[in-house]
């Protein structure tokens, strides 16, 4: 066995997510730019704002979750991440998204939310061909097959199956749970793949009947906007709240793994209370099943009452989940003493962005807060800083495991400049965009009908940032083996 | 102020702005003591600040979940009595790519049953106050109904403009309405 054998599919992943997020960096930026010269036109900007909303949370951060999870996975358990499944995994997904790629240059503008029925009405009304829904579609459905299926059970089987060979294991578990670290990717195995049947097999019927393989009034009851979009958010919901829960339980791997001094008389390093680690996840998880229902509270009738109270109180739930680990996660760190590297100041400034973050989530998760903010730019804030707070908590990760994959030590000065430069332009847009939102300013929209262009060039500066943080990333990856770390 | 969306923004910033300064401070604390030679903090210490956060979440938890019941939109006051008495004007609104049509245009001062729908795709129907504050905003899918009783207090024109993406003209999408006294 050699160490290639768990470093080479993880490293594959990490480096073609470094491509999507560039590329829905760039969109990004663009969409910016557009913004304040008003120099395009609606459908460049939406086309933009598509590719944008898929090459991110998806292309992006989805894969660079996915391979950094079972590398972790791998050398923690001492098993090869390589086969079929993660084989499959990283074709199908980055297949899918060249898929969407494609068919947002052939025109299809509907927001990686889909609106569904948006990519229907829209080619019905001639905004574009029916062609680039079939290939959307395909492109969806390859995606989601990933994130629905094959990853959680590449994840199970490096977690379930199989003999661990010493040869590989590189870090031993630390902590007595069967650390909570390691916990919250369970949350993902056992969650996601039922609560994405339902709107995966929705996406394969209307896929294979755009093919016309069946008749289209055979996939009727999937076409109905109510029935797609229930299924759609319990999924959607549901798998952001996996890869946050995923991303608690990297920042308790990776704190404890950076304290100075060990706990008692055991010499391990552990969280404060491995126990309340272990609750949070399972408390968070449970409640965030049921807090799916906020993205539709502002249906007031068609919405059943009950359901959006116990999508609030769920909501709010979420929050003492995180507030349990606020707690631990601070406790651990000053009672043990921290080291500061690039990765432990990662994972700490990724998770105070995501706690942030997460009182605007359960604002909107606020029946009554919702009706003044849903649709806004708020809402964009709460997602966008979501999917940044996670991605900070990966850039951790991945610079703890940065000699592993890349065969040497990372440039600690280019390396705080990525992490402090990616988290100040975390905060800057959350609450600029969160303002945005406060004044009612529709999300979504290009032109922006009620904005200034100083808030435009606000949000502009702070993206710039995170740019430069990037571009930091790229020049430690194409920097010499040589070179001075 | 705090029903309002601005009030919510702001209440978010009084109450994240000093938790992240807090939680910047005690990391940089916990790296001061990474390099001193300071044994392991206080347990006992830890154990009561542990108890005292987690109280001090659940009254933020509870409080703001109770002061936010009467700010929705169907247990609002006015709108539960015209529930009862049935005074409220109604307004029909069509969605659809990208303007409305509202039936009528103009209504008095009071409570007003919108009852809308979209025709084609998802739309949604966002009133702004004339002094540009978001009022309400309801969402509209096709096939459902929507209806919501609104209180208008104050005369002038009424924006309302569509906050779901529906394609192209999404940020031109919309329209106006009238109070009048």
């Amino acid at each position: 066995m050699r160490v290639e054998d768990l470093t080479d599919y993880p490293r594959r992943m990490v480096l073609a997510s470094l491509f999507w997020f560039y590329l829905g960096g760039v969109a990004g930026i663009t969409m910016l730019l557009l913004h304040l010269t008003r120099l395009s036109t609606p459908p460049l900007y939406y086309q933009l704002m598509t590719l944008h909303g898929f090459a991110m949370p998806f292309g992006g951060l989805f894969q660079l979750m996915m391979g950094l999870s079972l590398l972790r996975a791998g050398f923690c358990y001492g098993k090869p991440v390589k086969g079929r499944i993660v084989e499959l995994s990283y074709i199908l997904l980055n297949a899918g998204m060249l898929l969407i790629l494609l068919a947002v240059a052939m025109g299809a503008r509907t927001s990686y939310t889909l609106m569904f029925p948006l990519p229907a009405s829209g080619a019905l009304r001639g905004l574009w061909p029916l062609e680039a829904v079939t290939v959307l579609v395909w492109g969806v459905v390859m995606v989601v097959s990933v994130i629905v299926a094959l990853y959680p059970a590449a994840l199970a089987r490096l977690i379930f199956t199989g003999k661990t060979q010493e040869a590989l294991v590189l870090e031993r578990f630390m902590g007595t749970l069967n650390p909570s670290g390691m916990a919250s990717m369970l949350p993902y195995i056992f969650i996601i793949p039922p609560v994405g049947a339902a709107i995966s097999l929705a996406a394969i019927a209307i896929g294979v009947a755009l093919l016309g393989l069946v008749p289209l009034s055979s996939v009727g009851w999937a076409l109905q906007s109510l029935n797609f979009n229930y299924p759609f958010w319990i999924f959607a919901h549901n798998l952001m709240e996996a890869m946050g829960v995923m991303a608690i339980g990297t920042v308790y791997w990776l704190v404890p793994r950076y304290t100075v001094r060990e706990q008692g008389e055991t010499g391990v390093r552990t969280l404060f209370s491995e126990r309340l680690g272990l609750f949070a996840i399972v408390f968070y998880s449970t409640a965030a099943i049921m807090a799916f229902p906020h993205h539709l509270f502002t249906m007031p009738t068609s919405q059943p009452q009950g359901l959006s109270y116990t999508g609030q109180i769920a909501s709010w739930l979420t929050g003492f989940g995180a507030a349990f680990s606020v707690f631990n996660v601070l406790a651990t760190s000053y009672i043990f003493g921290l080291r500061l590297t690039p990765a432990s100041l990662a994972a700490m400034l990724g998770f105070a962005v995501y706690v942030a973050d997460g009182f605007l989530a359960m604002q909107l998760g606020t029946i009554g807060w919702a009706y003044r903010l849903h649709g806004t730019y708020a809402a964009t804030a709460h997602l966008m800083t979501i999917l940044l707070a996670v991605t900070l908590i990966w850039i951790g990760a991945l610079y703890h495991s940065f000699q592993l994959l890349f065969g040497r030590p990372e440039n600690r000065k280019l390396a705080y400049v990525h992490v402090v430069a990616t988290a100040v332009a975390a905060l800057g847009l959350l609450y600029t965009m969160a303002a945005m939102g406060g004044l009612g300013i529709p999300r979504r929209a290009y032109p922006l009908p009620i904005t200034d262009p100083a808030t435009i060039a606000v949000l502009t500066l702070f993206a710039s940032i995170l740019a430069a943080g990037q571009i930091a990333f790229l020049t430690q990856l194409t920097r010499p083996k040589t070179a001075k770390t | 102020m705090l029903d309002t969306g601005l009030g919510a923004i702001l209440l978010f910033s009084y109450l994240t702005a000093p938790f992240l300064v807090i939680f910047i401070v005690l990391v940089l604390l916990s790296l001061r003591r990474g390099r001193s030679r300071e044994g392991v903090a206080q347990m006992s210490l830890t154990r009561a600040a542990e108890v005292a956060w987690l109280i001090g979440v659940g009254i933020v938890w509870l409080t703001i979940n109770l002061f936010s019941i009467p700010w929705i939109p169907w247990l609002q006051a006015g709108a539960q009595q015209t529930a009862v008495d049935g005074e409220a004007q109604v307004v029909q609104v069509d969605a659809y790519m990208w303007g409305y049509k509202i039936t009528p245009m103009e209504v008095r001062k009071g409570p007003v049953k919108f009852v809308a729908r979209a025709l084609d795709t998802i739309h949604s129907l966002a009133i702004y106050t004339p002094d540009g504050r978001l009022l309400t905003t309801i969402m509209l899918m096709p096939g459902m109904r929507e209806e919501v009783t609104i209180v208008f207090d104050r005369e002038g024109e009424y924006v309302v403009r569509c906050l779901e993406y529906c394609g192209d003209g999404h940020g031109y999408m919309y329209s106006k309405i009238s109070v009048v006294g």
